[in-house]
């Protein structure tokens, strides 16, 4: 056996820290300073602050006095829209982060200590405008994506997972593996972008962090089916996110440097183009299901998916309607298209992976494979068909140049 | 009377549903709000092709009328499910006997490939609502389990 004699590096690696590191002042000398600090003394003064003390009607307050009431779903954000004096945001560009539809900016501040205050890039004022950000009916949708989040403990009866034979157990074991894998990547594509979203746009947030909630309990939640039915996760889809990570990456620009980025084709890769896809799927999934509780998985994820392709929809359908150039920006999205359809048909529609487990699922078994991969055959023209007739929706036609094949390619 | 008879398609088979989901709002809260227009379609019934308009809002089914194939487009659906009458005739008696519809009886499965029944619409994205609130849907169906029903 060899030695296992520590050898020197043949490289110099550089230190980590290149500086030294500032003196610290004596904690005697911070605990002073903090004492006469003048908030400090105000507060020890027993003296309330400016939030207290301006006017709530014409000074910093923002909608004193309003008494928003449950509707027929309850306190929704409907609801305090009903009677805030801003339902909706506007398109003026935003000064600060916190400050927006809902709080008023300080009066005393200037332009340009704001500006240094609230930089505009990385930060959340490099989305402020309504057609970079804004979806109709953005309340409801925001509600919805609340209110139909799976509650595990609530809708979830884990005693009633019905013991299945190895091949369909290996089947759906395999569907979820693809599953958590489709959604971490979705999950990690789309979240860094919540943070550049403007606070005034709070359905928005609020609706970018439930989609990010429901991949991420997806994920733990069909780890856990995999692992207490006597089976165990499957292998991994190579290519799953072909012409994803790339568009989204180049959308992204690595989220650095001050320079405009491009949320549209991040939102047409996740959640029109690939939610679509997961969609469909997780439907077959729910049909070949064999288990009440495995078919109750799959429908969630039919909703969760269903849901996301609505934002997607909504969200390109108002950026085009608004955008200040809509040839442009439909060019952009035309291209990111041409490039994901058919890296997306070869790697995500077409993987053995994906598809062979959803044949053995519809088929009844290993043996009754042939069975599956005819239903699978006879659903294929839906996957095109569904996207095409979204994209249409959305005044974003692409019936002459769509690459996704519209009859299955076995 | 919970044992009277309900002909099966009728306004009335349809509106003891709706009855049945606005009793149970606690039922439907965990599944999550509803909104939608949705037309039941079942064609080739004695009677001819039969359309029933179906209002859900929040927790509740608002409203239901029987609607004439011209009426369908006023009434401005997101949604329409259709099949033939046998077909629901079978999905309405495998719901009675199993209590809720067993794998190959579930809406989705039965629409899944566009036969026996099929979901469409004028737009997809208004289509889309029908799979965003899918559990809502098969819920109000497999209502259907406590009607006792007649078919005609």
């Amino acid at each position: 056996m060899a030695s296992l004699k520590r050898l020197p590096s043949p490289f110099t690696l550089p230190p980590t820290r290149r500086h030294e590191p500032l003196p610290l002042p004596p904690p005697e000398e911070v605990k002073k300073k903090l004492y006469d600090h003048p908030e400090a003394q105000r507060i020890r003064s027993g003296q309330l602050g400016e939030w207290f003390t301006t006017p709530l009607v014409g000074g910093e307050w923002t909608e004193w006095g309003k008494q928003a009431r449950p509707d027929r779903i309850g306190m929704t954000f409907m609801a305090v829209n009903r009677v805030s004096a801003n339902p909706e945001p506007t398109n003026a560009p935003a000064r600060r982060l916190m400050h927006s539809r809902y709080i008023k900016t300080h009066h005393a501040i200037p332009p340009e200590m704001e500006e240094k205050i609230a930089p505009k890039y990385g930060t959340a004022r490099e989305m402020d405008r309504r057609d970079q950000v804004w979806i109709e009916h953005a309340a409801e949708l925001t509600e919805e994506a609340l209110d139909r989040q799976m509650r595990p403990a609530r809708q979830l009866r884990w005693e009633e997972m019905t013991p299945l034979a190895e091949d369909l157990e290996r089947a759906f074991d395999q569907f979820a593996t693809y599953l958590i894998q489709a959604m971490f990547l979705c999950s990690d594509a789309s979240g860094p972008w919540n943070g550049l979203i403007h606070y005034g746009f709070a359905e928005i947030k609020s609706y970018l962090a439930y989609e990010l909630f429901d991949y991420n309990l997806m994920c733990g939640l069909l780890r856990k089916r995999v692992m207490a039915n006597g089976g165990g996760m499957g292998v991994q889809v190579d290519g799953l996110g072909a012409g994803i990570v790339e568009i989204c990456n180049e959308a992204s620009r690595g989220f650095v440097g001050e320079v405009e980025r491009e949320f549209p084709s991040v939102v047409f890769a996740i959640d029109v183009l690939f939610n679509g896809l997961l969609l469909e799927m997780a439907r077959l999934a729910a049909a070949g299901a064999r288990s009440r509780f495995d078919r109750h998985l799959m429908t969630q994820v039919v909703q969760d998916c269903a849901r996301h392709v609505a934002f997607g929809c909504r969200r390109l359908s108002f950026y085009l309607r608004h955008c200040p150039d809509r040839e442009e920006a439909a060019v952009k999205l035309h291209l990111a298209a041409d490039r994901l359809e058919p890296l997306q048909a070869e790697h995500h529609l077409l993987n053995p992976k994906v598809l062979e487990p959803l044949a053995v699922m519809l088929g009844g078994g290993a043996g009754a494979i042939a069975g599956g991969v005819r239903i699978l055959r006879e659903f294929w023209p839906q996957f095109a068909a569904s996207y095409l007739a979204r994209l249409d929706s959305i005044g974003l036609g692409r019936r002459d140049r769509c690459l996704l094949p519209a009859q299955p390619p076995f | 009377m919970a044992n009277q008879k309900v002909e099966f398609p009728s306004t009335q088979w349809f509106q003891a549903l709706a009855a049945r989901m606005n009793e149970q709002r606690a039922k439907y809260q965990n599944f999550g709000f509803v909104t939608a227009r949705a037309v039941f379609r079942v064609t080739a019934t004695a009677a001819g092709n039969r359309n029933f308009g179906l209002v859900f809002d929040g927790f509740e089914c608002l409203e239901v009328r029987e609607l004439t194939d011209g009426e369908i487009a006023q009434f401005d659906p997101d949604w329409t499910m259709e099949g033939d009458y046998a077909t629901w005739k079978e999905m309405v008696q495998n719901i009675k006997a199993h209590g809720e519809a067993d794998p190959d009886h579930t809406l989705n499965r039965l629409c899944l490939l566009g036969h026996p029944f099929r979901v469409h619409g004028e737009d997809q994205t208004r289509v889309d609502v029908f799979y965003r609130q899918l559990f809502s849907f098969q819920a109000f169906i497999d209502e259907s389990a406590a009607v006792e029903t007649s078919f005609a």
